[in-house]
C-alpha cells in the first residue's frame, strides 16, 4: 500500500511538472507565431501559413491544463511512471556519461572523422555499462566501424565524416 | 495477370531478393534483442536503403517489419524476457516449456505459429486493402482530415490508458512536422533565422532519436546490462503435422484476433497478443494447463500478434494512415522513395503493390527458414549483454541520422530526440503517437487548409460533409467512452 502511494505521488508530481513545462513552452512558441520578424503575418496571403502550428499549440496547452488540473484533482491511479519499477538500480552518473559521450561524438565526428571519432566512443559507451571484456570490446570497437564505413561509403556510396587524416592520405 | 507477373519478376530479381533474405534474418535478429524490436529495426535499416531502388529498399523493410515480430518470441521462449512487447504474452507459456526442458518444441510451435499468422493477415491484407481503398477513393481534403483526427484520438486512447499524454505526445509530432518551409506559401516557419531550421526536421533522426538511442539512454541510466543465461544446448522442432491439426481451431482463431485488431488504428500487436491469449485460455480444451508450459498458449500469443503486422498495413496501405510505430517509419520509407501510401497506390502502382503483397509472404515463409536453422546462432547472439549491442545501437544511430542530408544538424536533432523521448518514457508519454503524428502532419496541415480553401474560411461548413460528421462523432465517442463506460457499469449494477 505505501509503494502504491508512494508511485501514484511520484505520478501526480511528475505530471504536474510536465505539464507545466510542456504548457509554458508551448504558449512561448505560440507566442512567438505573431512576432513579425519571424512570421510575416502583416501579409494576409502569409499569415495562413502559422495557422495549422497555432492550432496545434492551442491543443497541447489546452492538453497541458487539463493534465495540470487532473493532477491536482483526481483520485484515479495513473499509470506509473516506468522509472518507479527499477529505481534502486538506476545511475544519473551513468546516465550523464552516456550522454557525454554520445555529444562528444557528435562534436568530433568531423574533426576527427568516423574511423577514428567511433572506436573511442563504443569502448567508452560499453564501459560505462559495465562491460569489462577488454579483448572482444577492442575487437568491437575497431570492427564495428569498420564494417559500417565499409557498407555505409564504399557499398552504399553514402557520405560519412572522412576526417583530415583521410584526407591527407588521400583516401577519400 | 500481366502485373502479377511483372511483379513476380520484380520480385525475383537478385536485388531483392537479396533484400528479401536479408531484411528477413536482420529483423528476426534485431527483434530477438531485448529493447531494440521492430521499430528500432526499421528506423536503423531505414538510412541504408537510400543507396537501393525503391522496390528492393520497401521490400527490404517490409521482410524487417514481419520478422523483428517473430524475433520477439525466441527471447521471450529463451530467456523470459521478450524482445518485442508484441511477445509479452509468449513468455507465459514458451518459457515455461523451456524450463521443462522442450525449447526445441516451444520455438516450433511458435515459428509455425507465427509463420501461419502472418500468411492469414497477408492474405486479408491481400483482400481489405483495395477494397478499403476504393472506399476511400470518394474522401476529399475535408473527409481525410477528420480521418486523420479520428485515427490519432484512437492512437491516443489506446496509448498505455492515458488518453492526454497520448494526446500531447501526437501534437508534439504534429508540431515538429511544421517546423521549415510551408508548403502552400514557401515561407519558413520556426527557424528563428538558424539557417539549417529551414529545410524542417527529417523524420530520421526523429525515429532514430525518439526510439534507438532513447534506448540506449535507456539501458545506461537503468543498469539493465547483465548477463543473460540459456540452460542447456537448444533445438528446433517443428510439431507434426498431426499436432498441427487438433490445434488448428486455435490457430484461426488467435490469425483472426489478429488480423482484426491489427486493422483498428493504435490497438497493435500486444493487445492482440494478450487478447488472444485470454481468449485461447477460455476456449481451448488444455485451458487449465496455460500458463505451465501449454502449446496453445504460445500458439495464441504467436499467430495474433504476427497477424497484426498484415492487419495494420490495411489503413497503411489503403489510406496512408499508420496504426502503430513500425507501420509510421514504413509510411516514412514509402515517402522518402517517391511513393505515396493511400488510395492513389493501387492504381499509380500495382507492380509494386502486388510485389510488396507477395513480398510480405515469402518474409513469412522464410520466416520457417531461419527459425529451424538459427536456434543456435539464437543462443550465442542473445547471450550478448546491452552493455556491448548499446554502443553499436548508438553508433548505427548517429551513421543513420548523418546519412540521411549529410547534415550534423541532423545528428544533434537525433541526439536530442533520444533525450527529449528518455524524459517522456519515464514520465508515462506513449512514444508512438509522436512519430504517427509527425508522419500525418502534412497530410493534417494539407486536408485543413485545403477545406478552409473549400468552404472559404468557414470551419463549420466541415459538417455539411457526412463522412466528416462519422468520423468526428466517432472521436468524440473515442473520446468519451471512459464516461460512457461508468456510465453503463453503473445502470448495469443498480438493475
Amino acid at each position: 500500500m505505501a509503494m502504491d502511494e508512494d508511485m501514484l505521488s511520484v505520478d501526480r508530481t511528475v505530471d504536474r511538472i510536465v505539464s507545466v513545462v510542456v504548457g509554458i513552452l508551448a504558449l512561448g512558441v505560440f507566442l512567438s507565431t505573431f512576432n513579425s520578424s519571424w512570421f510575416p503575418i502583416d501579409d494576409p496571403d502569409e499569415a495562413v501559413t502559422v495557422l495549422v502550428p497555432r492550432v496545434i499549440l492551442i491543443c497541447l496547452i489546452g492538453l497541458s491544463v487539463i493534465l495540470f488540473v487532473r493532477s491536482i484533482t483526481s483520485d484515479a491511479k495513473t499509470p506509473v511512471a516506468e522509472i518507479v519499477h527499477w529505481r534502486h538500480r538506476a545511475s544519473w552518473s551513468r546516465l550523464l556519461k552516456a550522454l557525454g559521450v554520445v555529444l562528444a561524438v557528435c562534436l568530433l565526428l568531423r574533426p576527427l572523422g568516423f574511423l577514428i571519432a567511433m572506436p573511442p566512443a563504443i569502448v567508452i559507451l560499453a564501459l560505462v555499462m559495465g562491460y569489462r571484456s577488454w579483448r572482444s570490446l577492442i575487437a568491437v570497437a575497431v570492427l564495428a566501424p569498420a564494417i559500417a564505413w565499409y557498407l555505409i561509403v564504399d557499398v552504399a556510396e553514402l557520405s560519412l565524416p572522412p576526417g583530415p587524416i583521410l584526407q591527407m592520405l588521400g583516401l577519400y | 495477370m500481366a502485373s502479377l507477373l511483372e511483379s513476380l519478376s520484380a520480385l525475383l530479381s537478385w536485388q531483392t531478393l537479396i533484400s528479401l533474405i536479408l531484411g528477413t534474418v536482420i529483423g528476426t535478429f534485431v527483434g530477438a534483442m531485448p529493447g531494440l524490436g521492430t521499430v528500432v529495426a526499421l528506423a536503423m535499416m531505414l538510412p541504408l536503403t537510400f543507396a537501393i531502388d525503391s522496390g528492393p529498399a520497401i521490400v527490404l523493410l517490409l521482410s524487417v517489419y514481419v520478422s523483428s515480430v517473430y524475433g520477439g518470441s525466441v527471447s521471450a521462449i529463451l530467456i523470459n524476457v521478450p524482445g518485442t512487447p508484441q511477445s509479452a504474452a509468449t513468455v507465459l507459456d514458451g518459457y515455461p516449456m523451456t524450463k521443462a526442458g522442450r525449447a526445441d518444441l516451444a520455438l516450433g510451435w511458435a515459428t509455425g505459429a507465427s509463420v501461419f499468422g502472418g500468411i492469414f493477415s497477408v492474405l486479408i491484407l491481400i483482400v481489405a486493402a483495395p477494397t478499403l481503398a476504393l472506399v476511400a477513393v470518394n474522401f476529399g481534403s475535408i473527409e481525410i482530415l477528420a480521418l486523420i483526427i479520428f485515427s490519432m484520438t484512437t492512437i491516443a486512447w489506446v496509448s498505455k490508458g492515458n488518453t492526454i499524454k497520448g494526446l500531447m505526445a501526437a501534437c508534439l509530432g504534429l508540431f515538429l512536422s511544421t517546423i521549415g518551409q510551408d508548403t502552400f506559401t514557401g515561407t519558413s516557419r520556426f527557424d528563428y533565422g538558424y539557417f539549417p531550421l529551414t529545410a524542417g526536421l527529417h523524420v530520421i533522426p526523429i525515429l532514430v532519436g525518439v526510439f534507438a538511442l532513447s534506448e540506449v539512454f535507456h539501458q545506461s541510466f537503468s543498469g539493465s546490462g547483465g548477463k543473460v543465461q540459456i540452460a542447456g544446448k537448444v533445438g528446433f522442432t517443428f510439431p507434426p503435422l498431426r499436432d498441427w491439426l487438433n490445434r488448428k481451431k486455435q490457430l484461426l482463431r488467435a490469425s483472426a484476433i489478429g488480423s482484426f485488431i491489427g486493422v483498428l488504428p493504435g490497438v497493435g500487436a500486444v493487445t492482440a497478443a494478450f487478447v488472444s491469449y485470454a481468449d485461447g485460455k477460455r476456449s481451448s480444451p488444455n485451458s487449465e494447463k496455460f500458463g505451465t508450459g501449454e502449446p496453445d498458449g504460445v500458439i495464441a500469443s504467436e499467430a495474433s500478434n504476427n497477424a497484426v503486422t498484415g492487419g495494420a498495413l490495411v489503413p497503411t496501405l489503403a489510406l496512408g494512415i499508420p496504426g502503430d510505430g513500425g507501420t509510421a517509419v514504413l509510411i516514412g520509407a514509402l515517402i522518402i522513395h517517391g511513393v505515396t501510401p493511400g488510395v492513389r497506390l493501387y492504381i499509380d502502382e500495382p507492380v509494386l503493390v502486388n510485389m510488396m503483397f507477395m513480398a510480405l509472404l515469402f518474409a513469412n515463409l522464410l520466416i520457417l527458414v531461419i527459425g529451424a536453422f538459427s536456434a543456435q546462432i539464437f543462443t550465442r547472439i542473445l547471450k550478448l549483454p546491452a552493455s556491448i549491442l548499446m554502443p553499436i545501437v548508438m553508433m548505427l544511430s548517429i551513421i543513420g541520422s548523418f546519412t540521411v542530408r549529410g547534415s550534423m544538424l541532423d545528428v544533434v536533432v537525433a541526439i536530442i530526440a533520444g533525450f527529449v523521448g528518455l524524459l517522456l518514457r519515464y514520465t508515462g508519454f506513449p512514444l508512438a503517437p509522436i512519430v504517427i503524428g509527425y508522419v500525418l502532419g502534412q497530410p493534417f496541415e494539407e486536408g485543413l487548409r485545403r477545406g478552409l480553401l473549400l468552404t472559404q474560411g468557414e470551419p463549420w461548413r466541415f459538417f455539411e460533409s457526412p463522412i466528416f460528421c462519422l468520423f468526428i462523432a466517432l472521436t468524440f465517442l473515442v473520446l468519451t467512452s471512459n464516461y460512457w463506460t461508468k456510465l453503463i457499469l453503473k445502470k448495469d449494477k443498480l438493475s
